[in-house]
């Protein structure tokens, strides 16, 4: 049956997105639910919660509050929260409680920023879509507002888009910028926006040479970016020694499978066929979330069910699986045990963190 | 740079409740979701909340039907490596569902092809619903009923809803009452008593059992404790309930209305003399005594034992754990403690332990740890010694940490000499923390 899930659970939310491409930009973020919602978020989506600060809230609503509608009571809570962090920003994310009662999410934001004389931010999310539409959409909207006025371009400055942890795995740019500067063409110096990159970045994005997008999500907003400034980007991810390892060892086998997220799941594919020379194996990309059509293969597949991913294994008899350990859960005993697995968690996934080995 | 709101004992205690400080009540700032107070605000994220205690049924499997987000911090309660196994089972709406309402025919559709994929079938099904559904008034008695005829499989609902956190019947209460709403009307045994109240049982060595045991109460039992559905319904055979949590005088107002089975309610304490007269209260309303003197004298003589560490000692303590925070500061103070601050939301009806704290120790302070200022939190250095509650921990992390979390729930007297080991515990680990590293962090090492 569409919808169920029988073996996996479900997947990081699209307000969950907008949260993690927000987190470290000294914005003040309010959550529009009861406070599940940002539990959620905080406990499970999030891994820099308990180590970097942010000011972010749940709205606290109560039934009445649902039912009645008040905007203003909302509003007002934000003012008082703003006061004492004196924010960049304000952001109203949105939940299934506000989709359902049909929060008039414009309305809220015009009424937020003449309140607070700040710039507001509002998501009509609903956390029935997934991460990587909410990460694109804060993305794209975060760099429309605060990203508008030409600079001189800075040579060897690259911005990198699409630097969650949901994706990463990891609560820090740390290895992301490492592995950068281990490549070919070493940049000299890197914005990776929304991961230990503040604010003030998002003001200088008309100063990168170029930017690399390392998921999905950051694709639209690379677009933006060309379109107003002119900047070229790639679509690419940096791999740590460990993930080249990994795909050097997926490589002794002959039909395997791949499911991450797109860019980082092609950029293994890439290192899988070169480490396979002279034979090229069978690889099949997979995902649950976005895939571009800039990136895939003939034979890549965008999986939306359980069954999908059983049927995935199954059809293409694949012999190993590079991915999240959650994935196998939703296989039968008699597939995977035929199964070679390389671990290779997603965070969006599973919740669980890249291993050192891996970063 | 502002700091985090707190106010002191003795100014709390000098105001009517509808005085009190705006940053102390939660329903007039944003909520902070501190990561000292995870568990409080979303009570899923750690702890038990309304998923994990739909679970306590034996045998059971849940289904909840929601957007995804919702289900989101279950992922760490399934996996065969949980101990829940693969009991939870996901319905996920579209934005269409949620229109249309179109979902609430696939959920008994879903019911039967979950039931239909398990060998053995499941004991019951727990229909889980959500926000979503609060708003939409779904009609959760039909869908059981529903589900119930599709499956041949008793079926039961529970609710998550936090919008009613402050309401009538907040989702912990009500989840409690629908654990025991399977229960069909049984002849009493007069050896059979419940324990209501926590989703794990009291730990193995809690002098109640004894207690009730040699009073001839054969058989104490607990919902956690239940190994299939037959052994559930024994739970509709006992002669009275006894309530150890405030949270279940909802089930037991059930027990008593539809099953004819009266409650008593003890309370947590720790408080050996509070302890000591609250058995002998129920010992009155019992055809056999209850003989708690020697558990009595064992927990005195740990206390006399352990008085000089205590004596020493400052304390910060939280509500993320197995201890209500007012009951227990105020419990330290007349032990001769020192409590320098309380993290925790008061309410009216602590009102009465507000002003015995106060009038022990004025100067202690409260802080609210949803109040949006936590964010600023800072400790005070060398004020606190121990930090009792993972929140009170997170807060200090220089102080020797007593999380106070255990599974097993503490209880009475045995709960009193738990927490005595504990901090007893936590201080030699701070002791051992100095001694590596040169940093003095508990005044009784």
């Amino acid at each position: 049956m569409r919808g169920l899930l029988k073996r996996l659970a479900p997947f990081a939310p699209d307000s969950s997105g907008v949260v993690s491409a927000l987190y470290e930009l000294e914005g003040l973020l309010v959550i529009c639910d009861a406070g599940g919602c940002t539990g959620n978020y905080c406990g499970f989506d999030e891994p820099r919660w308990k180590e970097k600060k942010c000011a972010l809230f749940s709205a606290g609503l109560r039934d009445m509050d649902a039912i009645l509608g008040r905007d203003d009571r909302l509003v007002e809570k934000a003012v008082a929260a703003a006061k004492l962090i004196n924010p960049r920003f304000l952001a109203i994310i949105g939940t299934p409680v506000p989709c359902v009662i049909a929060t008039d999410f414009t309305g809220l934001g015009r009424l937020a920023e003449k309140k607070l004389g700040l710039p507001t931010l509002t998501f009509a999310t609903t956390g029935t879509k997934l991460y990587d539409e909410g990460l694109s959409l804060a993305y794209t909207r975060l760099f429309d507002l605060f990203a508008q006025k030409e600079q001189a371009v800075v040579s060897g400055r690259i911005g990198v888009l699409g630097a969650s942890p949901l994706d990463l795995g990891e609560s820090s740019a740390h290895h992301l910028r490492q592995n950068l500067q281990n490549a070919q063409n070493a940049p000299s110096e890197i914005l990776s926006h929304g991961l230990d990159c503040g604010f003030q970045a998002l003001s200088e994005a008309a100063s990168c040479e170029r930017n690399l997008v390392i998921a999905p999500s950051g694709l639209a907003c690379a677009k933006l970016l060309q379109e107003r400034f002119g900047t070229p980007y790639t679509l690419d991810y940096p791999l740590s020694p460990g993930l080249q390892a990994l795909a050097k060892e997926a490589a002794h086998y002959s039909r395997i499978a791949i499911i991450h997220q797109q860019v980082l799941a092609c950029a293994l594919r890439r290192a899988l066929y070169a480490y396979a020379k002279p034979q090229k194996p069978e690889v099949t990309v997979a995902s649950f979330f976005t895939l571009l059509e800039e990136l895939s293969e003939t034979g890549d597949q965008h999986l939306e069910t359980e069954d999908a991913l059983r049927g995935l294994i199954e059809e293409h008899e694949i012999e190993c699986l590079v991915g999240d350990a959650m994935f196998v859960r939703a296989l039968s005993q008699s597939l995977s045990s035929k199964l070679r697995v390389l671990e290779l968690p997603h965070f969006a996934v599973s919740g669980s963190l890249m291993p050192q080995g891996l970063c | 740079m502002p700091e985090a709101f707190s106010i002191d004992m003795a100014s709390l205690a000098s105001l009517e409740p509808k005085s009190w400080p705006s940053e102390l009540i939660s329903q007039k700032h944003l909520i902070y979701s501190s990561p000292a107070a995870l568990a409080f605000n979303s009570p899923g994220a750690e702890g038990f909340g309304v998923k994990r205690a739909a679970l306590t049924l034996p045998g059971s499997v849940m289904l909840l039907f929601s957007p995804g987000c919702c289900g989101r911090n279950t992922s760490a309660l399934g996996g065969p490596e949980s101990r829940y196994g693969q009991r939870t089972f996901y319905l996920l709406l579209d934005e269409t569902d949620i229109v249309t309402g179109r979902y609430q025919t696939k959920i008994v559709d879903a019911c039967q092809e979950i039931a239909q994929s398990l060998t053995p079938a499941p004991q019951v099904i727990v229909l889980l619903s959500t926000c979503v559904d609060a708003l939409l008034a779904t009609d959760m008695e039909r869908l059981v009923r529903l589900a119930q005829k599709r499956t041949q499989i008793p079926c039961l609902s529970a609710t998550m809803y936090a919008l009613t956190r402050e309401g009538h019947i907040p989702p912990m209460v009500g989840v409690r009452k629908s654990l025991y709403s399977l229960l069909q009307k049984a002849p009493k045994d007069p050896s059979r008593v419940n324990l209501l109240g926590f989703f794990t049982p009291l730990a193995d060595d809690c002098e109640l059992y004894s207690l009730l045991g040699n009073a001839g109460f054969s058989h104490v039992q607990e919902l956690a404790r239940m190994a299939d559905m037959a052994e559930y319904q024994n739970l509709a055979r006992a002669n009275f309930n006894l309530v150890l949590h405030p949270e279940s005088r909802l089930a037991a107002k059930f027990f008593e209305e539809r099953l004819e089975i009266p409650s008593i309610e003890l309370t947590q304490s720790f408080e050996l003399e509070k302890i000591h007269k609250q058995y002998a209260i129920l010992s009155r309303l019992l055809p056999t005594p209850l003989d708690d003197h020697q558990a009595f004298e064992a927990a005195l003589s740990k206390r006399k034992e352990q008085a000089a560490l205590l004596h020493d000692l400052s304390f910060a303590i939280g509500e993320t754990s197995n201890a209500e925070p007012f009951g227990l500061a105020l419990a330290l103070l007349r032990m001769g403690c020192r409590v320098a601050e309380i993290f925790a939301e008061p309410a009216a009806e602590k009102l009465a332990l507000i002003k015995a704290i106060a009038a022990i120790s004025p100067k202690t302070r409260l802080a609210s740890n949803l109040s949006p200022s936590m964010l600023m939190y800072q400790p005070k250095p060398g004020e606190v010694d121990v930090a009792i509650g993972s929140d009170a921990c997170y807060y200090h992390p220089e102080a020797a940490q007593v999380p106070f979390l255990d599974e097993a729930k503490p209880f009475g007297y045995q709960g009193f000499c738990a927490l005595l080991n504990a901090i007893d515990e936590a201080c030699h680990k701070a002791q051992s923390k100095a001694q590596n590293t040169g940093v003095h962090v508990c005044a009784a090492c």
